[in-house]
């Protein structure tokens, strides 16, 4: 069965975005600018193509520290 | 005789150590030169001008007893002011770092100091490297020294303005997605985005961890050899400094370009980002010089500039966004509005973007090092336009992302760029970028060098 609709009052999807990074105060402040960050953050994902072996590393790398802080 | 503001930093270096030129004589024409075009300029946001005239008579002083340390003995240099410099405030060109006040300097300013040079003015920026041209600052954003209705190119703007100018010989600027290169271009100098590692980044303000680097911004091809000779070095603070040693990077400027491979990334300003007509022509014409000195030209194909730029953008934002993180939830009003909409996605790429982006980016380093098994150097555009009225928002949100510096951010390749035109309608310079393998830095300087000796741009500066 699907969820029943949201209440008229319910918070919008940009609302509970901002509100669960953090972002209570620039949500309330700044809303366009919260509404684009979302918006500019999903754009990111088809931007660039992802690489198709499984094991393909990072760059950098994880390297095991040395023992002098590095 | 040439007044000694407009003198190049190895020109002014060589009559200091011949004793026909007094480093306090250089900096008092120096802070004129600044006093009298600051107001047009914007270029500087703190001078400093009782510490560097007491620094220049200490340097004319131990010059006179002893000769000069080296050939920055007694130079002034700018320092973009997310650069750390002792005693004095880090603003970042921000109202968030307003009061912060450096305990140390920064390692690269440290060898700068230890080499004599001489710190009059901390500059102009983009707010924390990022947020730019803005009016909402507590300081105005500099501006074009080629023409002031137009911006300098970003986001070390008042390094690109200052030098420029002739204010200062040379400065610092910050390099994570084209910032040295930018203003470089604009503003008719020579910038240098070094091999990551190469310049320490201690000290420095961050923006990007892993594709961060600190550049040399000069007038003249040997002054940008003779400075970046200085900053380089091994650094144990800086968990990025690799463990290179130090060399002579004007060793080679005389060699000249014969024998030199040189691959042409067309497609960079042809297809992915189309440059306009004149920029166009100006990079074929570079090409056409390069090859009537003796390099010989290829077309190379590199992965489509987009995807650099999406992966620098999705490695750039996460890291800037864990140094944000709590002033974009706690003060998110005291940015510029343009720095928070830049910041703002950063809190809303996820973990997997970020990951994918940086398998990704080994992926785009292979290819350009497959490309350097072909080709000694790359030529390659970088701005697609030359810069917009400053006052054009618009138009500046439109260009900024029109360029071809942030491939080489992503792969960490070493890329200058200098100029090789000037615009017709308005007079502003155009820039290109000369590409080489990891720590090239000497043969990049070298092929410059032959290239500025060759075209007719080295003697030009903006009518102030």
């Amino acid at each position: 069965m699907p969820d029943a609709a949201p209440p008229p009052d319910a918070p919008s999807r940009d609302a509970i975005l901002a509100e669960a990074a953090g972002l209570g105060r620039a949500w309330a402040d700044h809303p366009q600018d919260v509404s684009e960050a979302i918006a500019n953050a999903a754009k990111l994902r088809s931007a660039f193509r992802r690489p198709a072996a499984p094991a393909a590393e990072p760059m950098p790398p994880y390297a095991a520290p040395r023992g002098d802080g590095r | 005789m040439t007044a000694p503001h407009a003198l190049s930093l190895a020109a002014a270096g060589a009559l200091i150590a011949a004793r026909q030129l007094s480093p306090v004589e250089l900096l008092t024409d120096c802070l004129a030169r600044i006093e009298a075009l600051e107001p047009k300029l914007n270029a500087c946001i703190c001078l400093l001008p009782e510490e560097a005239m007491q620094a220049a008579k200490s340097a004319e002083a131990e010059i006179a007893a002893a000769g000069p340390r080296g050939p920055l003995h007694g130079i002034p240099v700018g320092l973009k002011d997310i650069i750390d410099l002792e005693g004095h405030p880090t603003t970042c060109h921000s109202k968030l770092q307003l009061d912060r006040v450096a305990e140390a300097d920064a390692a690269v300013v440290a060898r700068l100091r230890e080499a004599g040079a001489i710190f009059p003015a901390k500059l102009a920026t983009h707010e924390f490297a990022i947020g730019g041209p803005a009016f909402d600052l507590p300081f105005p954003p500099a501006r074009n020294p080629w023409n002031p209705a137009h911006h300098p190119g970003g986001s070390s703007s008042g390094s690109g303005a200052a030098v420029g100018a002739r204010m200062l010989p040379a400065a610092l600027g910050t390099d994570t997605g084209g910032s040295v290169r930018h203003p470089a271009s604009h503003c008719g100098l020579v910038g240098l985005k070094p091999t990551y590692g190469l310049v320490s980044r201690r000290g420095v303000f961050p923006l990007a961890f892993t594709l961060d680097h600190v550049g040399p911004m000069t007038r003249t091809v040997r002054d940008n050899a003779i400075l970046l000779g200085v900053m380089a070095g091994h650094d144990p603070g800086d968990p990025g400094s690799a463990p290179h040693a130090r060399e002579d990077y004007a060793r080679d400027l005389h060699k000249g370009l014969r024998g030199l491979k040189i691959g042409f990334v067309r497609h960079f300003h042809e297809v992915d980002t189309p440059a306009t007509p004149e920029m166009a022509a100006a990079l074929d014409a570079a090409a056409a010089l390069l090859a009537k000195e003796g390099a010989v030209l290829s077309t190379v194909v590199l992965p489509p500039l987009g995807e650099f730029a999406a992966v620098n953008r999705a490695i750039m934002l996460p890291e800037a966004g864990a140094i944000h993180e709590a002033w974009l939830k706690e003060r998110p009003g005291d940015y510029a509005a343009v720095t928070r909409r830049r910041l703002l996605p950063s809190q809303f790429v996820t973990g997997t973007d970020y990951v994918q982006a940086q398998r990704r980016r080994r992926e785009l380093v292979a290819a350009v090092e497959a490309a350097f098994r072909e080709v000694d150097l790359l030529l390659c555009a970088s701005s697609m336009d030359p810069a917009c009225r400053i006052d054009d928002a618009a138009e500046v949100e439109r260009t900024y992302p029109r360029q071809a510096r942030t491939p080489f951010n992503v792969t960490g390749h070493p890329a200058l760029s200098l100029m090789c035109g000037l615009s017709r309608a308005e007079g502003l310079p155009l820039g290109m970028q000369l590409v080489g393998p990891s720590f090239s830095e000497a043969l990049i300087y070298r092929a410059a060098a032959a290239y500025e000796r060759a075209a007719p741009w080295a003697g030009m500066a903006p009518k102030l």
